[in-house]
């Protein structure tokens, strides 16, 4: 199988810092941060040339960034994940990659407050300029949310 | 009688007959609009509506006049009237009525032709003077627009006056014993065109192009002053429809049905095809209706002009 | 004296008629053509992200609805289906006809309002009315699945809220009996019309890899060419019993695109038709779920083809009855990041046209 294939290369190329499993339909990739832009760029030459979303989940002790990749002539696709620090983390950014990631990577920073390093605009999109905090950290406080009681 | 009171009351006379013109063709247009569109407009103002362009008159002189700060008031404030003056002067010289008409003069077409073109200063006078850069884009395509028809429009006219061979209605109308349409219908159809595109219609309409201007060089006007820029529009209407008659389809000559009835069809049958195409086709780029204005409707026109001579000499 | 021209920044506010919703468009112009674009979003943001880590999964569905307003059974479907995938659930047969079924004429509908709107921008008025005809159809329909006319929630995990009645399934019959006459009305008065042609032709050319690039999807990557629908490609629920063509569009400009959404309308016609023959008899939701859903810790991604494109749902879990993270992959979003690269070069008059054939909601590109 296709998957199989790839699973195969990714492990003779990137033998320290990178752990693949294929899980049902999807690749997953676990990566470490100095080898991230190593592996996203021997990606895009094997033909993952659509880059399908990148997003960060808080965990509570550090963050860890989710890309997908899709391969569309062949229908892979691959989710690369990475663990970031919460306070001053950068990222390399994959924007001379791909064209999209620029407006993917300001959301992140918008809501998670990790810097990418190489974005030509890093400032934010969702919410307005002038907004201080990153909204989607599981520590964010604003004086204006009421929470809901826990009901279970 | 006093000849300046005779022509002021002509005057006055054409400007009302005109003016409730106008009224008509608003609800006309709304209705047929709403007909072409599958809905019904208009039910409650009077019997189906009829009431409505004096409902629709009231609320345009109620309406709060808003001027935004910072522009050139005196520019401003009178392109209204820049817009709406000159084609009203213009129905001065045509026969509204057949043989009824309010100055009889041989240069009538010239000068039919000549004023209303003064009403270019209009879009461009709103457009500078609102301080505001979309109406300034408006104004600025209004112009470009107009100076591209003047051209086609204008030798499609002479074209009628070679094989006429007068300026003046009257004797236009009465050399047509076939309707010019037969002998010319390529000039018929520029002129047309290039009427639709003086009075920024749609498919020509970019001078008020809705979506990219908001309104376009009328943007900041409301109330009455907004008003005056659609009356400007509909007599502009107006004086297309019947040139169209006079020039091309023999004004108010035809069998067995009285003059006037005859008159009245062929205005509105023009008019019900100029609200047609309004409210079905999109509209055209600035630059693709000025491709078509020169690559398409000048050379016909100078081809229309040069059949027109030779029918003439021939004839 | 020589004349001095200069550039102008002129801003397309959020409030425009023609921007397809809250969108602030600020454009570099010298006279007619557009030299920059920078577009500007958050206008229409709530935070729908947030919301979701403080509710339970089924609290979230009508959320779901909300993002992509004019599809909101296929925002349901994909975030059920990540859900479903995460925790493992089964569909029951008939359901997930009925899910094909109301995500198509959801499909319908939305289609229906971007054609309209760009006939609108590009100023003939009366299609935008017959548009709304049709679609007013469409949601009467709707109403007698669901109770809803816009915002649906019929989604539920492991198969559907309720049964669809006869009354819908008559309803159903009877439009798609002159749908089909009236899509051939629409693209004989505005697709095929010479002027339209002349506006959109040539307009907003989408390079095949600057659409990959860029994570373009749906109608706006396959007027470019590529032949990618999630239908096909993933075949997920039952469309891999159904019989249809992906249109393709040619050279990736605004037309192609305008058509190849004119296309899935007739393609979406057939499904519905093949869907309503074939819909088997069963229980239309598993009753094997339990009323507080909490999926095992873990992540799940899984899209669906919406009528903009690919919208996924990230679906993060840890253990409890409240989502640890969702995250929207909006079609949308991505679509739009094209426009900083497609505008310039282009005239003023271009802008809503290539604007209408990317077809955005705000609702999903600011969740």
């Amino acid at each position: 199988m296709e998957e199989v294939k790839l699973l195969g290369k990714i492990k003779k190329k990137f033998r320290k810092g990178v752990e693949a499993q294929a899980k049902e339909d999807i690749i997953e990739v676990k990566v470490e941060l100095p080898r991230l832009l190593e592996l996203l760029a021997w990606l895009k030459s094997k033909n993952f040339n659509y880059f399908s979303f990148l997003t960060a989940v808080d965990r509570k002790t550090h963050f860890e960034l989710f890309y997908h990749l899709v391969n569309i002539e062949s229908g892979e696709k691959v989710l690369v994940r990475t663990e970031v620090e919460r306070e001053d983390s950068t990222v390399p950014s994959v924007v001379s990659l791909w064209k999209g990631a620029d407006w993917q990577e300001r959301e992140t920073y918008d809501l998670f407050g990790v810097t990418f390093e190489g974005n030509p605009s890093l400032k934010r999109i969702l919410l307005p300029e002038d907004w201080e905090g990153f909204p989607l950290r599981k520590d964010y406080e604003d004086p204006d949310v009421v929470r809901r009681p826990e009901y279970f | 009688m006093n000849t300046y009171l005779a022509i002021t009351l002509w005057g006055a006379g054409t400007f009302l007959f005109i003016a409730l013109f106008v009224l008509v063709l608003e609800y006309i247009e709304m209705k047929l609009a709403g007909h072409i569109q599958h809905r019904i407009a208009f039910l409650h103002t009077g019997w189906h509506g009829v009431l409505q362009p004096i409902a629709d008159m009231i609320k345009f002189l109620s309406k709060e006049h808003l001027t935004p700060r910072k522009v050139s008031r005196f520019i401003y404030l009178c392109a209204p009237f820049v817009s709406m003056i000159p084609p009203y002067l213009a129905f001065l010289v045509l026969p509204l009525l057949p043989g009824v008409v309010a100055l009889r003069w041989d240069l009538a077409l010239l000068y039919v032709m000549a004023v209303p073109s003064l009403a270019v200063l209009g879009p461009l006078m709103a457009g500078w003077g609102s301080n505001n850069k979309y109406s300034l884009m408006g104004g600025l395509r209004a112009v470009t627009q107009i100076v591209s028809y003047e051209i086609p429009r204008l030798l499609a006219v002479v074209s009628v006056i070679v094989l006429a061979g007068s300026l003046d209605f009257e004797k236009i109308v009465k050399a047509q014993n076939i309707p010019y349409l037969i002998w010319l219908p390529f000039g018929f159809l520029v002129f047309f065109i290039a009427s639709l595109m003086e009075i920024n219609r749609i498919p020509f309409d970019l001078a008020e192009d809705e979506s990219t201007l908001i309104m376009g060089f009328h943007t900041e006007y409301a109330g009455i002053r907004w008003g005056l820029f659609m009356m400007a529009e509909y007599a502009h209407l107006i004086l297309a429809a019947f040139l169209a008659t006079y020039l091309f389809l023999s004004g108010w000559r035809g069998p067995w049905i009285p003059d006037i009835i005859w008159l009245f069809i062929k205005v509105f049958g023009l008019i019900f095809v100029m609200i047609w195409v309004r409210w079905t086709f999109p509209r055209f780029r600035p630059d693709q209706m000025m491709d078509f204005a020169w690559k398409v409707l000048f050379p016909l026109s100078i081809i229309n002009f040069i059949w027109a001579v030779i029918a003439a000499v021939v004839i | 004296m020589s004349v001095e021209t200069r550039e102008f920044l002129l801003n397309m506010g959020p409030q425009h008629p023609s921007t397809h919703g809250v969108l602030r468009l600020i454009l570099k112009l010298d006279d007619e053509l557009v030299l920059e674009a920078e577009p500007v979003i958050g206008y229409l943001h709530r935070g729908v992200e947030k919301i979701a880590e403080n509710r339970t999964y089924k609290q979230f569905i009508p959320h779901t609805d909300r993002m992509d307003y004019l599809s909101s059974m296929l925002n349901n479907w994909g975030y059920i289906r990540a859900v479903e995938k995460l925790a493992g659930i089964e569909v029951p047969e008939r359901a997930e006809y009925i899910r094909v079924i109301v995500g198509e004429l959801n499909r319908i509908a939305s289609h229906l309002m971007s054609i309209g709107p760009t006939g609108l921008d590009a100023g003939a008025f009366t299609l935008f009315l017959y548009a709304f005809r049709e679609r007013e159809r469409i949601l009467t329909i709707l109403e007698k699945a669901c109770g809803a006319r816009m915002t649906y929630a019929y989604f539920r995990f492991g198969g559907v809220a309720q049964d669809l009645t006869s009354d819908f399934i008559n309803a159903c019959r009877e439009f798609l009996k002159d749908f089909p006459q009236r899509v051939n009305e629409y693209e004989e008065l505005f697709i095929e019309n010479p002027i339209f042609k002349k506006r959109a032709k040539g307009v907003g050319i989408l390079p095949k890899e600057l659409a990959l690039s860029c994570g373009a999807s749906g109608p706006v990557l396959r007027g470019s060419g590529v032949s990618r629908d999630l239908r096909k490609t993933e075949s997920y629920s039952v469309y891999s019993q159904f019989d249809f063509e992906i249109p393709v569009g040619e050279s990736g400009d605004s037309w192609d695109r305008t058509w190849v959404r004119l296309e899935e309308m007739r393609q979406s016609t057939k499904i519905i038709e093949q869907a309503l023959e074939n819909l088997p008899e069963g229980p239309c939701f598993n009753p094997d779920v339990p009323r507080l859903l909490m999926p095992p810790p873990g992540e799940a991604y899984a899209a669906v083809e919406s009528p903009r494109g690919e919208q996924g749902y990230f679906v993060v879990s840890d253990g409890s009855y409240k989502p640890y993270r969702v995250k929207v992959r909006s079609p949308a979003f991505s679509n739009l990041s094209l426009l900083p690269h497609l505008l310039p070069g282009h005239q003023l008059a271009d802008v809503p046209i290539i604007l209408g054939s990317l077809d955005p909601v705000f609702g999903e590109v600011d969740r």
